[in-house]
C-alpha cells in the first residue's frame, strides 16, 4: 500500500516519500498529498523519494508528469530519487527517464 | 466467472475459430455439459409430479415455488419418504379435496370465515416445517403445568389437524379433523374443556377418543391472531376423566399467545430472509447484465475475428479482469491497402466506461490516421494529440504499432513503433553458435501515449522469417502475481524460450493456460497477440 509521508522539510525543499505501490488506486491520494506542498511559499524544490516503491504503473508515472508540471508552474524544480528496479525499468519503457531530473540519493537530491 | 475470448487464424485454411474459455479450465467444464443435460432428462421424468406438487404448494400456501420445493422436502423428510412420493401425496390429498368441494355445493358464511383462516394459515407459512425447539418447549410447559400425559400445538388446516409440536405423543404428525377437540375449538372463542369424552356425544366419535388412544379428557386454548383467526389450538390430554381450573385454562392461553407471538417473529424473520434472498437474486441478475453489456461493448473494441493475411499465423486473447467491467486493452489487425497490413496492442490505464472511452478513441484514431500516413510514429503522435485534445480523457495509454511488409522471399517486414508499452517478443530458433532465442523488441525512447504535449515516439525494425513469431502483451501478464509474486518479464522469457517452435495459435492457448492457472488471476486486464510465419 501507498505510504506518504514528509520526511524533512529543509530550508526551502520538501522531500515526499512514496512507499508501496502507486497505481491508479493509490495515484490520486499521492497527488493529494504532494499538492499542498506547491503553494508552500518559499519552497524552491520539491524531492521525490521513490526509492521504496515496489510497483508503478502507468496511473503513477501520469502522477509524477502532473506533479512536475504543477511545480515548474510554480517554479519549483523537482527531483527523483530512485533506485528501485521496477520504477527505473517503468520510465525506461515510457521513455519518460528524460523528462525529469534524478538523484542517486536524498542527500545529492537535496545539496 | 471470468470469461475470455480466444481468437485463432490460420494462414494455411485461413478458417477462424472463437472459442469461449473460462479462466478456470474451460474445456473440461465444456465436456461435463452433455453428461449434466443427460442426467437433468433422467430427473425430468420424475419432474413432472413434483411441479404439479408445488403447484398446489404454492397455490395454497401463496408462496413462491422455492417455498413450495421447501415445503415438499420438509413434508418427504417428516414422512421419510422420497420427494417424488410426497409430491404424489400431495397432489392426491389435493384433487380429493377438489372433489369434496365440487359435492359440498354452493360456498356459505362459513366457507367464507374457514377460506380466511386458511389464509392466516398460509400466510405464517408453518404447516409441515420441520421441528422448532421454541414450540417443543410450549408443548412441553403445556403438559407440566396442566399435569397432563399429552400435550400438542397443532395447526388446523383445511383437511387435517398438523402438530407443530408434541409431547407424549409417539410417531403421529397429524390426524384427521374430526369433529369434538381441535376441530371444535377453532370454531369458537376462548378456551375448550371435554371434562369426560364418553360424556360428550360428538368427541365420543372422535379417533383419538374411539380409537386405541382412548383419550378421555381434553382441554385447549385457540391460536388466534392478532385479526382474530384461529390458527389451531395448544392443547392437553389425558386418560381419564378430569376437572380443570380456571388458573389453568389461563395458563393455556397464555401458551397459545406465546404460539401467536412465536409465530409472528418467525413470519417476520422469513419476510427479511425473502427480501433479502429476492435482493441477492435482483443483484445476481443486475451483475450478468452488467457482464453482457461490457461483453458487447468489448465486441465493439476488439475485432470479431483475426483478418486473413497470407502467409501469417495470428492468434489472440483477451481477458478482462472484471468480466462486468470493459477492459482497458485492445488490440486489432487490419489491412493497409492490398499487401501491406497494420497491428497493434494498446492498454488503457484503469478499466470500466472510463477506459473504453480512451480505448475507442485509441483503436479508431489509429485506425483512421495510419490510412492517411502508414509511418507508425506520424500514427502515435496524432494519437498523443488526440488523446490530449479531448477534454473528456485524462487517462494515458501505452501502446505497440506495427506495420507488416510482406517479403518476396518469404516472411514479412515488420516496422514497430512503441509509446511507453512493454516490449514485443521475438521467438525465432537459435541461430548456429547462439543461445539466445527469445528477443525484446523495443523502440527506445517511446514515450508515454496522451501525458505530454512533446512526446517523441521511435521505430525499430525486424524481419520476421519462416519459423519465427512476435507476441504483444499488455503488462497484466507481468504484473499478475501468481502466489503473491510478480509474474515479471523474465519468467515469461523463460516460457517462451521453452516454446519457439510453437504455431501462433499454440502458443496463445498455452500462454491462456498459465494465465488461467495463476492464483490470484490477474487484478489487471490481459491482452495478447501473435504473429507468426509458418516455417518453410
Amino acid at each position: 500500500m501507498l505510504n506518504e509521508g514528509v520526511d524533512r522539510s529543509a530550508s526551502s525543499a520538501v522531500v515526499v516519500r512514496l512507499t508501496g505501490e502507486l497505481d491508479v488506486t493509490t495515484a490520486p491520494r499521492a497527488l493529494e498529498q504532494i499538492r499542498p506542498h506547491l503553494s508552500a511559499s518559499g519552497l524552491h524544490m520539491l524531492v521525490l523519494d521513490l526509492s521504496e516503491l515496489t510497483f508503478i504503473g502507468s496511473a503513477g508515472l501520469s502522477l509524477l508528469i502532473d506533479a512536475q508540471r504543477q511545480a515548474h508552474a510554480a517554479n519549483i524544480a523537482v527531483r527523483l530519487v530512485t533506485g528501485s528496479q521496477c520504477v527505473d525499468r517503468a520510465l525506461e519503457i515510457t521513455g519518460l527517464s528524460s523528462e525529469f531530473v534524478f538523484a542517486a540519493d536524498l542527500e545529492s537530491a537535496l545539496r | 466467472m471470468s470469461e475470455s475470448r480466444d481468437q485463432v487464424t490460420d494462414a494455411g485454411t485461413g478458417s477462424a475459430v472463437e472459442t469461449r474459455q473460462r479462466a478456470d479450465g474451460g474445456s473440461e467444464s465444456a465436456v461435463s455439459l452433455p453428461a449434466a443435460s443427460e442426467r437433468a432428462a433422467e430427473e425430468l421424468r420424475d419432474r413432472d409430479i413434483i411441479d404439479e406438487a408445488i403447484g398446489v404448494l404454492v397455490h395454497r400456501n401463496q408462496c413462491s415455488p422455492q417455498d413450495g420445493l421447501g415445503i415438499l422436502r420438509a413434508a418427504a423428510q417428516q414422512g421419510g419418504v422420497g420427494l417424488r412420493t410426497a409430491a404424489a401425496n400431495v397432489v392426491d390429498a389435493a384433487h380429493e379435496t377438489e372433489r369434496e368441494a365440487d359435492d359440498a355445493g354452493p360456498a356459505t358464511d362459513v366457507d367464507a370465515e374457514e377460506e380466511g383462516r386458511m389464509s392466516a394459515v398460509a400466510r405464517y407459512d408453518i404447516l409441515d416445517t420441520p421441528p422448532d425447539g421454541a414450540f417443543d418447549r410450549i408443548a412441553v410447559l403445556a403438559a407440566r403445568w396442566l399435569r397432563a400425559p399429552i400435550a400438542t400445538v397443532s395447526i388446523v388446516d383445511s383437511d387435517r389437524i398438523w402438530f407443530k409440536a408434541t409431547h407424549g405423543l409417539q410417531g403421529v404428525s397429524q390426524i384427521g379433523r374430526d369433529p369434538g377437540l381441535c376441530a371444535s375449538v377453532i370454531q369458537q372463542d376462548g378456551p375448550y374443556v371435554v371434562t369426560d369424552a364418553l360424556c360428550d356425544p360428538v368427541a365420543a366419535e372422535n379417533p383419538l377418543v374411539r380409537g386405541e388412544l382412548g383419550i378421555r379428557f381434553y382441554a385447549a386454548a385457540p391460536i388466534t391472531t392478532a385479526d382474530g383467526y384461529r390458527l389451531g389450538t395448544v392443547n392437553v390430554l389425558d386418560f381419564r376423566p378430569r376437572h380443570v381450573h380456571d388458573d389453568e385454562l389461563a395458563t393455556l392461553q397464555d401458551l397459545a399467545a406465546l404460539v401467536t407471538d412465536q409465530l409472528e417473529l418467525r413470519l417476520s424473520a422469513l419476510t427479511t430472509v425473502r427480501r433479502e434472498r429476492k435482493l441477492r437474486a435482483q443483484l445476481a441478475r443486475d451483475n450478468a447484465t452488467m457482464e453482457w453489456f461490457a461483453n458487447t461493448l468489448e465486441r465493439t473494441l476488439l475485432p470479431p475475428t483475426l483478418p486473413h493475411v497470407p502467409g501469417l499465423q495470428l492468434a489472440a486473447h483477451h481477458q478482462p479482469a472484471d468480466p462486468r467491467q470493459v477492459s482497458g486493452d485492445f488490440y486489432d489487425v487490419f489491412a493497409l491497402d492490398d499487401d501491406r497490413w497494420v497491428f497493434m496492442l494498446g492498454d488503457v490505464e484503469g478499466h470500466g466506461a472510463p477506459a473504453a472511452v480512451v480505448t475507442a478513441l485509441a483503436r479508431y484514431t489509429v485506425r483512421t490516421s495510419v490510412l492517411h500516413n502508414p509511418d507508425p510514429v506520424a500514427v502515435l503522435e496524432e494519437l498523443n494529440a488526440a488523446l490530449l485534445r479531448d477534454p473528456n480523457v485524462s487517462q494515458c495509454c501505452t501502446i505497440l504499432v506495427g506495420t507488416l511488409c510482406p517479403d518476396p522471399s518469404g516472411g514479412f517486414e515488420i516496422t514497430l513503433a512503441g509509446g511507453g508499452h512493454p516490449p514485443a517478443l521475438w521467438l525465432h530458433p537459435p541461430a548456429p553458435g547462439t543461445h539466445l532465442t527469445v528477443d525484446q523488441v523495443w523502440p527506445a525512447g517511446g514515450m508515454l501515449v496522451g501525458a505530454l504535449s512533446d512526446a517523441s515516439f521511435s521505430t525499430c525494425r525486424l524481419r520476421l522469417d519462416p519459423g519465427h513469431t512476435l507476441l504483444l502483451h499488455t503488462d497484466g501478464l507481468i504484473e499478475a502475481r501468481p502466489g503473491g509474486q510478480f509474474f515479471g518479464e523474465e519468467r515469461l522469457i523463460t516460457f517462451l524460450g521453452e516454446r519457439t517452435r510453437h504455431t501462433p495459435g499454440e502458443l496463445i492457448a498455452d500462454l491462456t493456460d498459465l494465465i488461467a492457472g495463476f492464483e490470484p488471476q490477474p487484478d489487471d486486464d490481459v491482452a495478447l497477440l501473435a504473429l507468426g510465419v509458418p516455417p518453410r
